[in-house]
Protein backbone atom coordinates (compact mmCIF):
# COMPACT_ATOMS: atom_id res chain seq x y z
CA UNK A 1 0.00 0.00 0.00
CA UNK A 2 2.69 2.30 0.82
CA UNK A 3 4.83 1.34 -1.43
CA UNK A 4 2.18 2.00 -4.05
CA UNK A 5 1.85 5.74 -3.33
CA UNK A 6 5.07 6.33 -3.65
CA UNK A 7 5.52 4.37 -7.00
CA UNK A 8 2.55 7.17 -8.06
CA UNK A 9 4.27 9.74 -6.26
CA UNK A 10 7.86 9.12 -8.23
CA UNK A 11 5.69 8.98 -11.47
CA UNK A 12 4.16 12.62 -10.53
CA UNK A 13 7.72 13.94 -10.13
CA UNK A 14 8.39 15.91 -13.14
CA UNK A 15 12.06 16.62 -13.98
CA UNK A 16 13.15 20.22 -13.32
CA UNK A 17 16.85 20.41 -13.77
CA UNK A 18 18.35 17.92 -15.96
CA UNK A 19 22.09 18.14 -17.21
CA UNK A 20 23.30 16.04 -20.00
CA UNK A 21 27.43 15.49 -19.79
CA UNK A 22 28.15 19.17 -18.23
CA UNK A 23 32.06 19.72 -18.41
CA UNK A 24 34.11 22.68 -17.69
CA UNK A 25 37.43 22.73 -17.98
CA UNK A 26 40.17 25.57 -16.89
CA UNK A 27 43.09 25.62 -18.83
CA UNK A 28 44.45 22.44 -18.05
CA UNK A 29 42.29 21.15 -15.30
CA UNK A 30 38.75 19.04 -15.66
CA UNK A 31 36.62 20.87 -12.82
CA UNK A 32 33.90 19.11 -14.35
CA UNK A 33 33.54 15.92 -16.06
CA UNK A 34 30.72 14.68 -18.09
CA UNK A 35 28.48 15.38 -15.12
CA UNK A 36 25.08 14.12 -15.90
CA UNK A 37 22.13 14.71 -13.34
CA UNK A 38 18.52 14.88 -12.89
CA UNK A 39 16.51 16.89 -10.65
CA UNK A 40 12.72 16.72 -9.89
CA UNK A 41 10.34 19.12 -9.06
CA UNK A 42 10.24 19.42 -5.01
CA UNK A 43 13.26 17.15 -4.40
CA UNK A 44 16.04 17.99 -1.69
CA UNK A 45 19.16 17.08 -3.16
CA UNK A 46 22.74 17.28 -1.27
CA UNK A 47 25.62 17.48 -2.94
CA UNK A 48 28.78 16.87 -1.53
CA UNK A 49 32.32 15.50 -2.36
CA UNK A 50 36.27 16.66 -0.85
CA UNK A 51 37.15 19.93 -1.34
CA UNK A 52 38.23 20.85 -4.87
CA UNK A 53 35.72 18.35 -6.15
CA UNK A 54 33.83 20.62 -8.49
CA UNK A 55 30.55 21.20 -6.62
CA UNK A 56 30.67 25.57 -6.60
CA UNK A 57 31.85 25.29 -9.95
CA UNK A 58 28.63 23.32 -10.93
CA UNK A 59 26.61 25.39 -9.20
CA UNK A 60 28.50 28.25 -11.30
CA UNK A 61 27.86 26.28 -14.67
CA UNK A 62 24.40 25.98 -14.25
CA UNK A 63 23.64 29.81 -12.52
CA UNK A 64 25.67 31.32 -15.93
CA UNK A 65 28.91 32.48 -13.67
CA UNK A 66 30.78 30.39 -16.35
CA UNK A 67 30.06 28.72 -18.97
CA UNK A 68 30.37 25.11 -20.11
CA UNK A 69 32.65 24.33 -22.23
CA UNK A 70 31.09 20.80 -23.12
CA UNK A 71 27.36 19.73 -22.66
CA UNK A 72 23.98 20.86 -22.08
CA UNK A 73 21.81 22.18 -18.68
CA UNK A 74 18.07 22.01 -19.18
CA UNK A 75 16.08 23.36 -17.22
CA UNK A 76 12.12 22.65 -17.18
CA UNK A 77 13.11 21.15 -20.47
CA UNK A 78 14.51 24.70 -21.95
CA UNK A 79 18.22 25.03 -23.08
CA UNK A 80 20.02 27.36 -20.61
CA UNK A 81 23.78 26.10 -21.04
CA UNK A 82 24.68 30.02 -22.30
CA UNK A 83 22.42 31.95 -20.56
CA UNK A 84 24.00 34.69 -17.88
CA UNK A 85 23.34 34.93 -14.45
CA UNK A 86 20.99 37.62 -14.47
CA UNK A 87 18.79 35.61 -17.20
CA UNK A 88 19.09 32.38 -15.01
CA UNK A 89 18.00 34.44 -11.74
CA UNK A 90 14.98 35.31 -13.57
CA UNK A 91 13.59 32.28 -14.73
CA UNK A 92 13.65 30.73 -11.02
CA UNK A 93 17.56 29.22 -10.16
CA UNK A 94 18.66 31.34 -6.77
CA UNK A 95 21.67 30.46 -5.22
CA UNK A 96 23.60 31.53 -2.02
CA UNK A 97 27.73 32.59 -2.12
CA UNK A 98 29.65 30.20 -0.11
CA UNK A 99 31.56 33.38 0.59
CA UNK A 100 28.75 35.77 2.06
CA UNK A 101 28.08 38.42 -0.71
CA UNK A 102 25.48 40.98 0.73
CA UNK A 103 25.66 44.51 -0.49
CA UNK A 104 27.54 45.95 2.50
CA UNK A 105 26.66 49.32 2.71
CA UNK A 106 22.54 48.32 2.00
CA UNK A 107 20.50 48.00 4.98
CA UNK A 108 19.16 44.22 5.47
CA UNK A 109 15.51 45.45 3.85
CA UNK A 110 17.11 47.12 1.10
CA UNK A 111 19.37 43.93 0.28
CA UNK A 112 16.38 41.73 0.50
CA UNK A 113 13.91 44.44 -1.72
CA UNK A 114 16.55 44.20 -4.60
CA UNK A 115 16.24 40.65 -4.70
CA UNK A 116 12.61 41.00 -4.52
CA UNK A 117 12.62 43.19 -7.49
CA UNK A 118 15.34 42.43 -9.77
CA UNK A 119 14.93 38.80 -9.42
CA UNK A 120 11.39 38.97 -11.36
CA UNK A 121 9.20 41.79 -12.86
CA UNK A 122 6.18 42.92 -11.69
CA UNK A 123 7.05 44.22 -8.27
CA UNK A 124 7.26 48.07 -7.46
CA UNK A 125 9.49 49.14 -5.18
CA UNK A 126 6.82 49.08 -1.99
CA UNK A 127 5.58 45.55 -2.89
CA UNK A 128 8.73 44.56 -2.96
CA UNK A 129 9.65 45.61 0.53
CA UNK A 130 6.32 43.70 1.93
CA UNK A 131 7.50 41.07 0.19
CA UNK A 132 11.22 41.62 1.74
CA UNK A 133 9.63 42.20 5.15
CA UNK A 134 8.14 38.70 4.97
CA UNK A 135 11.13 37.08 4.16
CA UNK A 136 12.89 38.63 7.18
CA UNK A 137 10.01 37.56 9.33
CA UNK A 138 10.64 34.17 8.12
CA UNK A 139 14.67 33.78 8.46
CA UNK A 140 14.69 35.65 11.73
CA UNK A 141 16.20 38.65 10.79
CA UNK A 142 13.15 41.24 11.15
CA UNK A 143 14.87 43.29 13.88
CA UNK A 144 17.76 44.31 12.05
CA UNK A 145 16.00 45.19 9.08
CA UNK A 146 17.48 48.76 9.27
CA UNK A 147 20.59 48.41 9.85
CA UNK A 148 23.61 47.86 7.43
CA UNK A 149 24.17 44.63 5.97
CA UNK A 150 28.07 44.77 7.05
CA UNK A 151 27.29 45.30 10.64
CA UNK A 152 25.82 41.62 10.90
CA UNK A 153 27.39 38.39 11.85
CA UNK A 154 28.25 35.45 9.84
CA UNK A 155 25.33 33.82 11.25
CA UNK A 156 23.08 36.79 10.18
CA UNK A 157 24.38 37.09 6.92
CA UNK A 158 23.82 33.53 5.88
CA UNK A 159 20.38 33.90 6.95
CA UNK A 160 20.69 37.32 4.97
CA UNK A 161 21.78 35.49 2.17
CA UNK A 162 18.76 33.12 2.67
CA UNK A 163 15.99 35.87 2.95
CA UNK A 164 17.69 37.20 -0.51
CA UNK A 165 17.32 33.95 -1.91
CA UNK A 166 13.76 33.75 -0.87
CA UNK A 167 13.21 36.99 -2.24
CA UNK A 168 13.62 36.07 -5.55
CA UNK A 169 11.33 33.40 -5.70
CA UNK A 170 13.34 30.40 -6.58
CA UNK A 171 11.97 27.28 -8.24
CA UNK A 172 15.18 25.85 -7.64
CA UNK A 173 17.59 26.83 -4.72
CA UNK A 174 21.07 26.18 -4.23
CA UNK A 175 22.62 26.19 -1.08
CA UNK A 176 26.33 26.28 -0.92
CA UNK A 177 27.65 25.28 2.69
CA UNK A 178 24.86 27.71 4.39
CA UNK A 179 26.39 25.91 7.91
CA UNK A 180 30.31 26.45 6.83
CA UNK A 181 31.64 28.59 10.12
CA UNK A 182 28.34 28.17 11.89
CA UNK A 183 28.56 26.64 15.47
CA UNK A 184 26.15 23.80 16.33
CA UNK A 185 22.96 25.50 17.56
CA UNK A 186 23.19 28.09 14.49
CA UNK A 187 23.63 25.33 12.41
CA UNK A 188 20.28 23.63 13.94
CA UNK A 189 18.68 26.41 13.49
CA UNK A 190 19.74 26.96 9.38
CA UNK A 191 18.63 23.16 9.17
CA UNK A 192 14.98 24.12 10.63
CA UNK A 193 15.13 26.85 8.08
CA UNK A 194 16.50 24.65 5.36
CA UNK A 195 12.82 22.24 6.34
CA UNK A 196 10.67 25.01 6.63
CA UNK A 197 11.93 26.04 2.72
CA UNK A 198 11.90 22.64 1.73
CA UNK A 199 8.27 22.03 3.01
CA UNK A 200 7.25 24.89 0.74
CA UNK A 201 7.98 22.91 -2.50
CA UNK A 202 10.93 24.50 -3.56
CA UNK A 203 13.44 21.85 -5.47
CA UNK A 204 16.45 22.63 -3.16
CA UNK A 205 20.28 21.11 -3.83
CA UNK A 206 21.95 21.50 -0.88
CA UNK A 207 26.25 21.56 -1.07
CA UNK A 208 27.27 20.48 2.36
CA UNK A 209 30.47 18.84 4.42
CA UNK A 210 28.33 17.90 7.35
CA UNK A 211 27.09 14.94 6.56
CA UNK A 212 25.05 14.45 9.97
CA UNK A 213 22.58 17.62 7.71
CA UNK A 214 23.12 15.88 4.72
CA UNK A 215 21.45 12.85 5.70
CA UNK A 216 18.74 14.36 7.57
CA UNK A 217 17.55 16.98 5.35
CA UNK A 218 17.94 15.28 1.80
CA UNK A 219 16.11 12.91 -0.09
CA UNK A 220 18.71 12.36 -2.20
CA UNK A 221 22.56 12.43 -2.44
CA UNK A 222 25.00 13.12 -5.36
CA UNK A 223 28.73 12.76 -4.45
CA UNK A 224 31.18 14.58 -6.77
CA UNK A 225 34.91 13.42 -7.11
CA UNK A 226 37.52 15.38 -8.95
CA UNK A 227 34.84 16.75 -11.00
CA UNK A 228 32.78 13.32 -12.04
CA UNK A 229 29.73 11.89 -10.21
CA UNK A 230 30.70 8.96 -8.48
CA UNK A 231 27.89 8.02 -5.93
CA UNK A 232 24.06 9.09 -6.48
CA UNK A 233 21.40 7.56 -4.52
CA UNK A 234 20.17 7.38 -1.19
CA UNK A 235 21.82 9.22 1.67
CA UNK A 236 22.76 6.10 3.94
CA UNK A 237 23.23 4.08 1.01
CA UNK A 238 25.87 6.71 -0.50
CA UNK A 239 27.68 7.15 2.63
CA UNK A 240 28.57 3.72 3.09
CA UNK A 241 29.07 3.48 -0.63
CA UNK A 242 32.79 2.35 -0.79
CA UNK A 243 33.90 4.92 -3.70
CA UNK A 244 32.56 7.81 -1.29
CA UNK A 245 34.76 6.64 1.35
CA UNK A 246 37.81 6.19 -0.67
CA UNK A 247 36.70 9.79 -2.34
CA UNK A 248 36.82 11.32 1.24
CA UNK A 249 39.34 9.52 3.25
CA UNK A 250 41.45 7.30 1.10
CA UNK A 251 41.91 3.29 -0.55
CA UNK A 252 42.94 2.52 2.84
CA UNK A 253 40.09 3.72 5.15
CA UNK A 254 37.43 2.22 2.19
CA UNK A 255 38.92 -0.97 3.13
CA UNK A 256 39.01 -0.47 6.85
CA UNK A 257 35.53 0.89 6.51
CA UNK A 258 34.36 -2.04 4.50
CA UNK A 259 35.68 -4.44 7.26
CA UNK A 260 33.87 -2.75 9.96
CA UNK A 261 30.56 -2.58 7.82
CA UNK A 262 30.91 -6.11 7.65
CA UNK A 263 31.14 -6.75 11.19
CA UNK A 264 28.78 -4.00 12.10
CA UNK A 265 26.31 -6.78 9.79
CA UNK A 266 27.56 -10.10 11.53
CA UNK A 267 26.60 -7.93 14.99
CA UNK A 268 23.39 -7.06 14.04
CA UNK A 269 22.88 -10.53 12.95
CA UNK B 1 41.72 75.27 -37.22
CA UNK B 2 38.13 75.30 -35.17
CA UNK B 3 35.26 75.98 -36.10
CA UNK B 4 33.20 79.32 -35.82
CA UNK B 5 29.23 78.91 -34.76
CA UNK B 6 27.07 82.21 -36.34
CA UNK B 7 25.48 84.04 -33.71
CA UNK B 8 22.15 83.75 -32.55
CA UNK B 9 19.52 84.41 -34.60
CA UNK B 10 17.07 87.00 -32.63
CA UNK B 11 19.82 88.22 -29.89
CA UNK B 12 21.25 91.54 -31.54
CA UNK B 13 23.30 92.37 -28.03
CA UNK B 14 25.91 90.79 -26.53
CA UNK B 15 24.10 91.50 -22.64
CA UNK B 16 20.57 90.08 -23.74
CA UNK B 17 22.85 86.92 -25.13
CA UNK B 18 24.55 86.34 -22.39
CA UNK B 19 21.24 86.59 -20.10
CA UNK B 20 20.12 84.51 -22.35
CA UNK B 21 22.57 81.50 -22.43
CA UNK B 22 22.73 81.82 -18.59
CA UNK B 23 18.86 80.76 -18.06
CA UNK B 24 19.73 78.24 -20.46
CA UNK B 25 22.63 77.01 -18.29
CA UNK B 26 20.98 77.04 -15.14
CA UNK B 27 17.94 75.38 -16.97
CA UNK B 28 19.82 72.52 -18.10
CA UNK B 29 21.31 72.29 -14.32
CA UNK B 30 17.87 72.20 -13.19
CA UNK B 31 16.62 69.33 -15.47
CA UNK B 32 19.67 67.11 -14.92
CA UNK B 33 19.38 67.43 -11.47
CA UNK B 34 16.01 66.43 -11.99
CA UNK B 35 16.56 63.64 -14.40
CA UNK B 36 19.41 62.38 -11.87
CA UNK B 37 17.27 62.80 -8.69
CA UNK B 38 14.61 60.37 -10.34
CA UNK B 39 17.08 58.15 -11.45
CA UNK B 40 18.17 57.60 -7.84
CA UNK B 41 14.86 57.00 -7.03
CA UNK B 42 14.17 54.65 -9.52
CA UNK B 43 14.95 50.86 -10.16
CA UNK B 44 17.77 51.34 -12.16
CA UNK B 45 19.19 54.03 -9.39
CA UNK B 46 18.74 51.13 -6.98
CA UNK B 47 20.22 48.17 -9.22
CA UNK B 48 23.46 51.05 -9.98
CA UNK B 49 23.65 51.28 -5.87
CA UNK B 50 23.79 47.14 -5.68
CA UNK B 51 26.54 47.19 -8.68
CA UNK B 52 28.22 49.56 -7.14
CA UNK B 53 28.64 47.56 -4.03
CA UNK B 54 29.16 44.08 -4.69
CA UNK B 55 28.40 43.67 -9.00
CA UNK B 56 28.09 39.26 -8.66
CA UNK B 57 25.95 39.46 -6.52
CA UNK B 58 24.25 42.10 -7.99
CA UNK B 59 24.07 39.69 -11.02
CA UNK B 60 22.82 37.00 -9.08
CA UNK B 61 19.72 38.41 -8.27
CA UNK B 62 18.74 39.08 -11.57
CA UNK B 63 20.87 42.95 -12.21
CA UNK B 64 21.58 43.01 -16.23
CA UNK B 65 24.73 44.96 -14.90
CA UNK B 66 26.27 45.05 -18.16
CA UNK B 67 23.11 47.16 -19.43
CA UNK B 68 23.16 49.44 -16.63
CA UNK B 69 26.08 50.33 -16.37
CA UNK B 70 25.92 51.20 -19.88
CA UNK B 71 22.95 53.10 -19.41
CA UNK B 72 24.38 55.41 -16.49
CA UNK B 73 27.54 55.76 -19.19
CA UNK B 74 25.44 57.08 -21.59
CA UNK B 75 23.62 59.28 -19.23
CA UNK B 76 26.37 60.88 -17.78
CA UNK B 77 27.35 61.90 -21.88
CA UNK B 78 24.58 63.21 -22.62
CA UNK B 79 24.18 66.46 -19.80
CA UNK B 80 27.34 67.21 -20.55
CA UNK B 81 26.74 67.09 -23.98
CA UNK B 82 24.25 69.46 -23.54
CA UNK B 83 26.10 71.86 -21.92
CA UNK B 84 29.07 71.35 -24.52
CA UNK B 85 26.52 72.49 -27.42
CA UNK B 86 25.67 75.63 -25.05
CA UNK B 87 29.09 76.79 -24.33
CA UNK B 88 29.73 76.73 -28.31
CA UNK B 89 27.03 79.09 -28.67
CA UNK B 90 28.31 80.76 -26.48
CA UNK B 91 32.04 81.03 -27.39
CA UNK B 92 30.58 80.98 -30.97
CA UNK B 93 34.21 79.48 -31.78
CA UNK B 94 35.32 76.10 -30.63
CA UNK B 95 38.46 74.13 -31.48
CA UNK B 96 39.60 71.59 -30.09
CA UNK B 97 42.67 72.22 -27.80
CA UNK B 98 40.01 74.78 -25.97
CA UNK B 99 37.53 72.20 -25.29
CA UNK B 100 39.48 68.44 -24.84
CA UNK B 101 41.75 69.81 -21.73
CA UNK B 102 42.18 67.51 -19.26
CA UNK B 103 41.32 69.47 -16.68
CA UNK B 104 37.71 69.54 -17.73
CA UNK B 105 37.88 65.71 -17.24
CA UNK B 106 39.41 66.16 -13.70
CA UNK B 107 37.99 69.02 -12.97
CA UNK B 108 33.92 67.20 -12.66
CA UNK B 109 35.56 64.22 -10.80
CA UNK B 110 36.95 66.75 -8.38
CA UNK B 111 33.72 68.57 -7.52
CA UNK B 112 32.17 65.15 -7.05
CA UNK B 113 35.25 64.25 -4.35
CA UNK B 114 34.52 67.44 -2.92
CA UNK B 115 31.14 66.92 -2.46
CA UNK B 116 30.89 63.07 -1.62
CA UNK B 117 30.90 60.43 -4.03
CA UNK B 118 27.62 58.65 -4.85
CA UNK B 119 25.45 61.51 -3.62
CA UNK B 120 23.55 63.72 -5.85
CA UNK B 121 23.47 66.63 -3.31
CA UNK B 122 27.07 66.37 -2.89
CA UNK B 123 27.69 66.88 -6.36
CA UNK B 124 25.58 69.88 -6.67
CA UNK B 125 27.78 71.31 -3.70
CA UNK B 126 31.06 70.17 -4.63
CA UNK B 127 30.70 71.96 -8.10
CA UNK B 128 29.46 75.47 -6.12
CA UNK B 129 32.24 74.59 -4.09
CA UNK B 130 34.94 73.96 -6.26
CA UNK B 131 34.22 76.95 -8.66
CA UNK B 132 34.13 78.88 -5.49
CA UNK B 133 37.95 78.04 -4.44
CA UNK B 134 38.93 77.56 -7.99
CA UNK B 135 37.65 81.48 -8.73
CA UNK B 136 39.45 82.72 -5.35
CA UNK B 137 42.73 80.59 -6.19
CA UNK B 138 42.82 82.13 -10.24
CA UNK B 139 42.51 85.55 -8.70
CA UNK B 140 45.04 85.32 -6.08
CA UNK B 141 47.81 82.57 -7.28
CA UNK B 142 47.49 82.70 -10.83
CA UNK B 143 51.01 80.71 -11.66
CA UNK B 144 49.86 77.99 -8.78
CA UNK B 145 46.46 77.13 -9.68
CA UNK B 146 46.68 73.91 -11.25
CA UNK B 147 49.40 72.69 -8.47
CA UNK B 148 46.48 74.13 -5.74
CA UNK B 149 44.52 71.76 -7.67
CA UNK B 150 46.14 68.67 -6.94
CA UNK B 151 46.89 69.58 -3.83
CA UNK B 152 43.14 69.75 -3.24
CA UNK B 153 42.70 66.35 -4.51
CA UNK B 154 45.47 65.09 -2.39
CA UNK B 155 43.58 66.20 0.75
CA UNK B 156 40.17 65.57 0.32
CA UNK B 157 41.27 61.81 -0.60
CA UNK B 158 43.63 61.49 2.69
CA UNK B 159 41.40 63.07 5.09
CA UNK B 160 37.49 63.21 3.53
CA UNK B 161 37.37 59.94 0.83
CA UNK B 162 33.36 60.68 1.19
CA UNK B 163 33.18 64.28 0.90
CA UNK B 164 31.28 66.92 2.50
CA UNK B 165 28.06 65.08 2.09
CA UNK B 166 29.69 62.68 5.02
CA UNK B 167 29.45 65.12 7.72
CA UNK B 168 25.70 65.25 7.55
CA UNK B 169 25.17 61.46 7.20
CA UNK B 170 27.54 60.16 9.91
CA UNK B 171 24.87 62.55 12.29
CA UNK B 172 22.37 60.96 10.31
CA UNK B 173 23.40 57.49 10.82
CA UNK B 174 23.86 57.87 14.41
CA UNK B 175 20.85 58.95 14.99
CA UNK B 176 18.76 56.47 12.81
CA UNK B 177 20.59 53.89 14.90
CA UNK B 178 19.47 55.46 17.63
CA UNK B 179 16.08 55.31 16.65
CA UNK B 180 15.94 51.57 16.15
CA UNK B 181 16.79 50.91 19.97
CA UNK B 182 20.30 50.72 19.81
CA UNK B 183 20.20 46.92 18.92
CA UNK B 184 23.67 46.57 18.28
CA UNK B 185 24.32 48.15 21.94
Amino acid sequence: MENDSFAKMEAHVTELLKLNNLSRRFGGLQALENVSLSIGEGEVVGLIGPNGAGKTTLVNVITGVHTATGGQVLYQGKDITRYKPYETARIGLARTFQIVQPFPDLTVLDNVTAAAIFSRSGFSIRQAQEFAQEQLEFVGLFPQANLPAASLTLAMRKRLELAKTLAMRPKLLFLDEVNAGLNSAEVEQAMSLIKKIAATGTTIVLIEHLIKVVVTVCSRIVVLHNGQLISEGDPRQVVNDPKVVEAYLGKRYSQAAKDHLKNAEVSLD
Amino acid sequence: MGLNIPMSLSLKSVEGEAQFIFYVMWSLLIVTLMVVIGIEKSKLGFGLRCICQNESAADMIGVNSTLYKSLAFGFSGIFVAMAGVIYAGWVHYIEPPDVYDILYSVKPIVMALLGGLGSTLGAVMGAFLFLGIEEFVWRNLLNLHTGVLGLLIVVLLLFLPKGLVSFGSSWLGKRLIRQNGGSRD
